[in-house]
């Protein structure tokens, strides 16, 4: 059961780290609406409000002629006006679409706008890895679907052992007149223990695998950048992994434990399937 | 108290229990079922706490037909009535006392009644100084007894006992047979099934003989016939 959590939750990871690293991909979904020198200030405001107004545009920002100095500045660590007279940067929107599959559509409506001199986004590069990080993100939510009835399976193994190293006394239990439910509640007790006990274990060794793991990456910057942070991982991960191990737990014991239950009923049903057979009336 | 009205029992293997069985056992009686080995004995006292669901025709406990009742009310049914097996089916690692308690506690007796009814019933079958024995610890006339107060401790209306003395020696078993006599003699409805000669002829009681499902003997103060 343990195992089957802890390798859940690692493929959960996964899915978090995937997830983190597409949202990460959005700033390179950013179009970039290059202005024209000179621009009249009515000019300035129809761009403006097309922009904004465009339903698939969920962010706009605004970056002046000298915000756009500066940045190229930080970023490049050369001062343009050491070197030119004047500045060359063009004021541009950085306009973030709301998906990344309008982004195309969206670049090409504020292209045709009066007053832009140019357009600019990463088509191709994003189409090709978000297609692939969907995949990912595909596979790794089979795989968690297998391993949570993998799950399902060890759990239910357990019950099984435990009711038929208690059978006798179940037995006893239903001869004295004791109820379904006082019979079941320790069985999905247990069930619920050794369910919650796996994903604690589990979400522990994750949260500390995780951790030695970023430490061990920290030499590859770039990686680490890609990464997300060991506290946003730790929580995910418990808050998913121990109930989900004690839901396990609890519903797999409910059915394990009706098979030894439900005796009664399928009695029911063979009396009724003996006197059809028998040709026996009531 | 008792009342089987043409009963009949096949179970899924095919094989035939009981017939046509029909016979009532009234309050307070106390009959033998006796019968060789496979005659339907121990399937007609399945049948009265609803182990077992007959083939054709009716069994009434408590004036009730039980083989008409919802699954949830079977437990309730098993309350009253007291049942022995030749096989004593205690719990190995629960003591005597515990034991005992545990049909207590099925149906959510308080503590302070489990304090007060459990010494109560080991007194009546002569165990009080093994309350803190365990199975395993005791003889097999003692496991017997325990058996007897674990059905007795929530005062049963009915007592049925299958093969009670199969695997005790003679004395023991006269032992077991006079404590189950005098709670019948307390207004008990006991049903023994035996094919204890010795014990029938002792204590001169109904006898029901069943053989090959049906019965072919019904005699008040009877004694062993094959």
């Amino acid at each position: 059961m343990t195992v089957a959590l802890l390798v859940l939750g690692a493929f959960l990871i996964g899915m978090i780290i995937a997830s983190s690293f597409l949202d990460s991909l959005k700033k390179y979904g950013e179009i970039h609406v290059y202005l024209a020198d000179d621009l009249a200030p009515q000019d300035y405001l129809r761009i403006d409000d097309a922009i904004k107004n465009d339903s698939d545009a969920a962010d706009v920002r605004y970056v002046s002629k000298e915000d756009a100095l500066k940045n190229f500045a930080r970023s490049s660590g050369i001062d343009i006006k050491d070197l030119l007279a004047t500045n060359p940067l063009p004021a541009m929107y950085v306009v973030a679409p709301r998906s990344l599959k309008s982004t195309s559509a969206l670049a090409d409506r504020l292209g045709k706008l009066p007053g832009v001199s140019d357009v600019r986004y990463g088509e191709k590069f994003l189409a090709g890895l978000a297609n692939a990080l969907r995949a990912v993100q595909v596979v790794f939510a089979l795989t968690i679907l297998l391993l949570i009835s993998a799950s399902f399976s060890s759990i239910n193994n357990i019950i099984r052992l435990s009711v038929y190293a208690r059978r006798r006394e179940i037995r006893i239990m239903q001869l004295v007149g004791a109820t379904k439910w006082f019979i079941r509640w320790p069985f999905i007790f247990e069930g619920g223990a050794v369910g919650l006990f796996g994903g604690v274990v589990a979400t522990i060794i994750l949260v500390a695998g995780y951790n030695a793991l970023i430490k061990l990456l920290e030499a590859f910057e770039v990686f680490v950048n890609l990464m997300v942070t060991p506290d946003v991982v730790a929580a995910t991960v418990a808050a998913v992994i121990i109930p989900l191990g004690l839901v396990i737990g609890v519903v797999s014991s409910y059915f394990t434990l009706n098979t030894f239950l439900f005796r009664e009923e399928q009695m029911v049903l063979e009396s009724e399937r003996l006197k059809r057979g028998l040709g026996f009336r009531d | 108290m008792i009342k089987f009205d043409d009963v009949g029992l096949t179970y899924s293997n095919k094989v035939r229990a009981l017939r046509s069985v029909t016979f009532d056992v009234a309050k307070q009686d106390f009959a033998f079922l006796v019968g060789p080995t496979g005659g339907g004995k121990s399937s007609i006292l399945r049948l009265i706490y609803r182990d077992a669901i007959p083939t054709h025709g009716r069994v009434h406990v408590f004036n009730r037909d039980i083989t008409k009742i919802n699954s949830r009310e079977i437990p309730y049914l098993r309350r009253r009535i007291g049942v022995i097996f030749q096989d004593f089916l205690l719990i190995p690692t629960k003591t005597t006392r515990e034991n005992v308690a545990f049909a207590l506690e099925v149906k959510g007796a308080s503590q302070k009644q489990i304090e007060t009814l459990v010494p109560e019933v080991l007194e009546q079958v002569g165990l009080e100084k093994k309350a803190k024995m365990k199975p395993t610890e005791l003889s097999g006339g003692e496991q017997q007894r325990v058996c007897i107060a674990r059905a007795l401790v929530n005062k049963p209306d009915i007592l049925l006992a299958d093969e009670p003395t199969g695997n005790l020696d003679p004395d023991t078993s006269i032992e077991i047979m006079e404590i189950v006599d005098r709670i019948n003699s307390r207004g008990c409805t006991v049903m023994v099934a035996t094919h204890d000669e010795n014990i029938v002829n002792r204590f001169r009681k109904r006898v029901i003989t069943v053989v090959a499902g049906a019965i072919t003997n019904d005699t008040e103060k009877g004694g062993y016939t094959n």
